[in-house]
């Protein structure tokens, strides 16, 4: 256990050790969706459309610091690490694969939440946006449930990534707009006459879409907790399956990986 | 000899954008992102206008879809170094081949216009089909589009954002770090300042003037205008002017970073083990 939070914690001290030493990846983290931010508030503009939407695309905007985050520093990790030949190392050690991505999780969950209050914050600084919070309480239950859960899902797609070789940035590169488009980062989604119920069903199977929706009911529409209950139930269940399903998934990958030699194979 | 380099390695790049997966998977790959794309825009023209116009969704939608042209080259050239100095460990010798490297650049930035150019098809029958179902029309008649205009501004537009490539490529010449920021920025930049979704008029007056200085604000104008059945002359010569200034720059740019490179011994420098 003690090996295990050591583990976790020399994995998450590279993830925030890395915002100092390469601070103009983090700025880029923070200008880069405030670029899409902007052009899409401005678009909403040019329609006159209601001001609460603005809010919502900068909301949006900061949850997809932590979808990329997911896709990028999680799922594609272990890609990454074998390009870099790190995953060698990872493997011969005698620590537990589950703590490494713990540790990447949190390091990730720490300054991405960083930078995604700086998009807000920057957000509101350039643009018409006013947020305000009546139930303190529900979001810190929503965003703790939201992040665990996006986190699952980067654990479990890492534990999936393991057996990819070139394919795993395309594979990433994938889940970006169509992931957007389902999650309603730009638009809400469940309150949307223009899409179909059964969409919006298989949306909600994505952490991203119930976090945006419960964390703009609450901070832009002056939700209480009970306006977000169902978000607080559907998050809580994506938890208990992702979590444990990546564990599983670790294990079996990492087996298949070693059969079949393509851990340590680059250029694939 | 250009044209064979510049052949040979639109062989190449459509080999290694489209060979990591199955033929199957590549085409729902270069369909469905571009697809998501622009129903995403779709959407927020739906959601955030209370009385529909016609006008401005086929605006924001055409902006949209030939918006896949910049966005694939730009990021596809903005990976290229890196790629080929420590993923594949190409470069040195694509280096060694006489006066080849500025020719190569120039057929991976075709070879990505080709895989854009599906993108953009499929993207504008399907969307449009889509959101004709909602009322939203395209206003689009194949009869009455001015073909000539319209071929005139993809030639233009591919040019220039191949050129817009190289100076990515010669700043990844000098650096190993920014390959993936760089492009992420500019192909941010260029949506935010190039009247993509919405016309520039719309930004505040000093940036307003600046989106008028890329290539890109006026190859979307001239695209319009010529899937519109008209012809403007201010957005050809316009269009003409900022990718001639984008071509020396970028010529500029990449002698100087080539230059540099080989005097600081960085050619095949890599970052990775």
């Amino acid at each position: 256990m003690i090996n295990d939070l050591r583990v976790v914690y020399a994995r998450a001290y590279v993830r925030l050790k890395g915002l100092i030493r390469e601070p103009h990846w983090s700025i880029a983290e923070v200008i880069i969706p405030l670029l899409s931010i902007s052009a899409y508030i401005y678009m909403y503009e040019a329609m006159n459309a209601a001001d609460h939407l603005l809010a919502f695309v900068a909301i949006g905007g900061a949850m997809l610091a932590f979808w990329s985050n997911v896709l990028w520093g999680m799922s594609s990790q272990f890609y990454w690490e074998k390009e870099t030949g790190n995953l060698t190392q990872y493997m011969v050690a005698p620590i537990s694969r589950m703590a490494i991505l713990v540790g990447m999780a949190i390091g990730g969950m720490l300054n991405t939440t960083l930078r995604a209050c700086s998009i807000i914050f920057i957000g509101m600084l350039l643009f018409p946006i006013q947020l305000s919070l009546i139930d303190p309480f529900a979001l810190v239950i929503i965003f703790i449930l939201s992040i665990s859960a996006l986190y699952g899902l980067g654990m479990l797609f890492a534990s999936l990534f393991l057996l990819y070789g070139r394919e795993a940035s395309h594979i990433a590169d994938l889940l970006q707009e169509p992931i957007f488009l389902l999650s309603g980062l730009y638009y809400p989604i469940f309150n949307n006459r223009f899409i179909p119920d059964i969409v919006k069903m298989a949306a909600s199977i994505i952490p991203l879409t119930l976090a945006i929706d419960g964390l703009r009911i609450l901070l832009v529409l002056n939700g209480r907790f009970e306006d977000v209950t169902m978000h607080i139930i559907g998050l809580s269940i994506l938890v208990a399956i992702l979590l444990p399903l990546a564990r599983k998934a670790l294990h079996k990958l990492e087996e298949i990986s070693k059969k079949e030699g393509r851990l340590t194979l680059r250029w694939q | 000899m250009a044209m064979r380099i510049i052949k040979e390695s639109i062989w190449i790049g459509w080999k290694i954008e489209s060979n990591w997966t199955d033929p199957f998977i590549f085409f729902s790959y270069i369909i469905v992102k571009p697809l998501a794309y622009v129903i995403i825009i779709g959407l927020i023209f739906l959601i955030g206008s209370e009385v529909v116009n016609n006008e401005y969704f086929s605006y924001s939608f055409i902006g949209a879809v030939f918006f896949i042209y910049p966005l694939t080259m730009i990021i596809s050239l903005g990976y290229l170094i890196h790629e080929d100095r420590a993923k594949y460990e190409v470069l040195k010798n694509i280096y060694i081949a006489p006066n080849a490297i500025k020719f190569y650049i120039i057929g991976r930035a075709l070879a990505s216009a080709i895989n854009a150019s599906v993108s953009v098809i499929i993207s504008i029958v399907v969307g449009g089909f889509i959101f004709s179902n909602f009322g939203l029309g395209l206003d689009l008649e194949l009869d009455i589009i001015n073909y000539l205009l319209l071929i005139i501004s993809l030639i233009l537009g591919i040019v220039a954002f191949s050129f817009m490539g190289m100076i990515l490529t010669s700043i990844n010449l000098l650096t190993n770090k920014l390959q993936f920021s760089l492009s992420e920025y500019s192909s941010g930049i260029l949506f935010l300042f190039s009247g993509v979704v919405f016309p520039p008029t719309m930004l505040p007056e000093p940036l307003y003037l600046f989106s008028y200085s890329f290539p890109t604000t006026h190859f979307l104008e001239l695209v319009r205008v010529s899937l519109n059945g008209s012809f403007a002359l201010s957005p050809l010569i316009n269009m003409i002017i900022t990718t001639s200034i984008t071509i020396v720059i970028s010529i500029m740019l990449f002698n100087h970073a080539d230059n540099r490179a080989r005097e600081l011994g960085i050619i095949d420098r890599k970052a990775e083990y």
